[in-house]
């Protein structure tokens, strides 16, 4: 029964998907990149490049530097793309992850809670905030933009009423291996990052949940009728985007080890950025968590890199933005392409 | 550190705040307005006119978005409080937005308030407001920040050039004895605190041709961007003699990479604006370190040089904060002298001369 509403919820898509081919495939004829130049052809000719221009990136020190910032960005980006995914868009997330730092200070304070009960109380917090998003976009049909803007607000403005804009407490010591430590040159936060790929992925790619996740971003009103339940899987997008960003908050936390209440500022739209770089469309529907991670590593490689070669900071900004639009641009040409690249 | 930084949340509250503090203004200001008829600013700071208060002041703030800021506020309104000549403080709380401040001054500005308290979130965009405030003869007392003109009554600010090139010679000359390599942790772009500090290193370097700049950027007056930019620059594989932080949150993220990196000897840190937790940072890990003080207690000098003018005394153009006693750079040597340890880490020097002890645990900066 759920599988012929699934097939059902497919079959629309995918004729709604064909019905727009026909201009994108005059679009990629107007600007084709040759077919040789396959998405790992890109990786390995940017990492040779790399080694030939600024080979102090290959130092140890520095590819766990990298991987450890891309960890903390990858796990928030994830859950952005779950939401962009539903063609929706989630500017709280960076205010999640402050609030969820002034959080962990607070509740770990002597005498308080144990670590794990904090923890568990922070992804709590990931969850209401999810859940009212959710509630607003899916529910009361509020543009996502204005839903989470305004969250922004009331998370911002809570933590503020409550800090009186001077945190209190300390990042507990026994957290901070997460943020600090590695398993070879391979940092915790970039495990935790791997594994919540792959289980998005396997949760995209296989699940009735994640077709219909697809679904409902590519044609909302299609995939209703077809039986998905469209306003609880966005609801549950945004819910797992905040929950997701509380996580990266608490890595956050870990790693930075010092209360900091603007700790989150920037990561909305870095996590918007790296997946919108790695594919996922804003209009839902396309892309996904390999994608948006190599979009993660793209960003973050790249302000390493006009660092480690010593780039006017100036300039840094604009070399940074210079390369993500020639990026989305070639990508935006290659999935016009190629629209059934729309899963990866 | 400095009242630049800090999020652009609580944005919500913005509007509500404004709309009570214009409501206080006009109540407070009905009876005041002959007040400010008979008060306006002279090119050398001073007021001429006459009266006695109380007066209305209006104090246009950065809002509380991080830890200086909430200190300047309580001490701006306590020192109006226990003056007993400020009838009305109506608060107009900036959020860190230098757009929404525009908009905030307009909106004092017709309220013809006696006075202006301003910390100016935009060098630029405030500019014209000040200018305003001076044809309607407003004393307008800058507090810790400038603007691009010159009328205004009063800026009460320490100068951050003359206060951070003693320190650079310190690094530079005394530090390196004119040889090495320094990284730099600027704070944002244009910001003129930040440019100033910057510049007082450059100038440093050019006297001393053995001194090179070997990475530099800029970490946003945020602690957790400037240790991901200094953990960047330590990865790098460049060697690094000494490091130059711009504001509070610069040395602080610095200093954390630091010590987490397990740096040993720890190199010097200098440029920064102190505050307890970077003194806490350098005194338990031996880092040594040259600091100078942009003290929160600038808040009561502003009140009195707005009190000053309206009571028509000499006010001075600059009243340079660097230059009272207490206020000083310090070095390495005088930590102990600055550091409390009862005070949690965002707890600027010297506020405990203005804020009692129950004042300062509501603003959680008791440990």
């Amino acid at each position: 029964m759920v599988d012929e509403r699934d097939r059902s919820v497919l079959a629309v898509t995918q004729t709604t998907v064909e019905q727009n081919e026909g201009a994108r495939s005059q679009l990629a004829r107007a600007f084709r990149v040759p077919s040789f130049v396959s998405r790992p052809a890109y990786i390995a000719l940017v990492a040779a490049a790399i080694w030939l221009f600024e080979p102090s990136f290959y130092h140890s020190a520095n590819v766990t530097n990298v991987l450890r910032q891309a960890g903390i960005l990858g796990v928030v980006t994830l859950g952005q793309t779950l939401v962009l995914l539903v063609a929706g868009i989630d500017l709280s997330v960076g205010a999640v992850m402050s609030g969820t730092l002034i959080a962990v200070a607070a509740l770990s304070r002597p005498g308080h809670l144990p670590l794990v009960v904090v923890v568990v109380i922070v992804l709590a917090l990931g969850v209401v905030v999810g859940c009212v998003n959710g509630l607003l976009v899916a529910y009361r049909k509020v543009p996502p933009f204005v839903a989470t803007l305004g969250m922004t607000a009331v998370v911002a403005g809570g933590q503020l009423a409550y800090t009186k804009g001077v945190p209190a407490g300390t990042i507990p010591a026994h957290l901070r291996p997460l943020g600090l430590g590695a398993w070879g040159i391979v940092p915790y936060a970039a495990l935790l990052w791997l594994a919540l790929t792959g289980l998005a992925f396997i949760l995209l790619r296989v699940t009735i949940y994640g077709r219909q996740l697809y679904a409902v971003g590519t044609a909302a009103e299609v995939a209703s009728r077809a039986g998905a339940r469209v306003r609880l899987i966005t609801w549950s997008a945004y819910l797992g985007c905040s929950v997701l960003a509380a996580a990266a908050g608490i890595v956050l936390s870990a790693y930075v080890g010092y209360v900091d209440p603007g700790v989150g500022s920037g990561y909305d739209l870095d996590s918007i950025s790296a997946a919108v770089v790695g594919g996922v469309a804003f209009s839902g529907g396309r892309g996904g968590v390999i994608g948006a991670a190599l979009g993660v590593l793209l960003l973050t490689v790249l302000l390493n890199l006009v660092i480690l070669a010593g780039v006017d900071p100036n300039v840094q900004l604009i070399v940074r933005g210079g390369v993500v639009i020639a990026a989305m641009a070639t990508l935006a040409v290659r999935s016009a392409r190629t629209p059934s690249e729309r899963k990866l | 550190m400095l009242p630049i930084s800090g999020s652009n949340g609580s944005r919500l509250r913005a509007p509500a705040i404004s709309m009570l503090a214009v409501a206080a203004l006009v109540t407070a200001g009905c009876g005041s307005s002959s007040k400010t008829a008979t008060t306006s600013s002279t090119s050398n700071g001073s007021t001429s006119g006459g009266s006695k208060g109380p007066w209305k002041i209006a104090y246009l703030a950065q809002g509380t978005t991080n830890s200086f800021a909430a200190q300047l506020d309580a001490i701006v309104k306590k020192t109006a409080t226990a003056s007993g000549k400020v009838s009305n403080l109506a608060y107009f709380d900036g959020t860190g937005d230098a757009d929404k401040q525009l908009g905030q001054i307009e909106t004092a500005l017709a309220q013809k308030p006696d006075a202006i308290i301003l910390t100016p979130l935009g060098k630029a965009a405030d500019t014209g407001p000040v200018n305003r405030a001076a044809k309607l003869n407003i004393p307008v007392i800058l507090c810790a920040s400038s603007v691009n003109s010159n009328n205004y009554t009063s800026l009460v600010t320490p100068d951050p050039y003359a206060a951070a090139l003693p320190l650079a010679k310190w690094l530079v000359n005394d530090q390196l004895k004119g040889k090495g390599t320094v990284a730099v942790v600027d704070g944002i772009a244009g910001n003129d605190t930040s440019e100033q500090f910057g510049k007082a290193l450059r100038d440093a370097v050019k006297g001393a041709p053995g001194v090179k700049i070997v990475q530099q950027g800029y970490g946003a007056f945020s602690v957790s961007k400037s240790k991901q930019l200094a953990q960047t620059f330590m990865s790098s594989g460049k060697k690094i003699d000494a490091w130059w932080g711009s504001g509070g949150e610069a040395a602080g993220g610095i200093m954390n990479a630091l010590v987490d990196a397990k740096v040993s000897p720890m190199p010097p840190v200098a440029g920064a604006a102190a505050t307890n937790g970077t003194l806490r940072l350098a005194k338990e890990n031996h880092i040594p370190i040259g600091m100078l003080q942009f003290p929160a207690t600038l808040g009561k000098n502003c009140v009195e040089a707005a009190l000053a003018a309206l009571e028509h005394k000499p006010v001075d153009k600059l009243v340079n904060v660097s230059a009272l006693p207490g206020n000083e750079d310090f070095y390495t040597q005088d930590i102990d002298k600055h550091y409390n340890a009862k005070y949690t880490d965002d707890y600027q020097t010297g506020s405990d001369t203005v804020l009692s002890e129950a004042e300062l645990r509501s603003l959680h900066l008791l440990k």
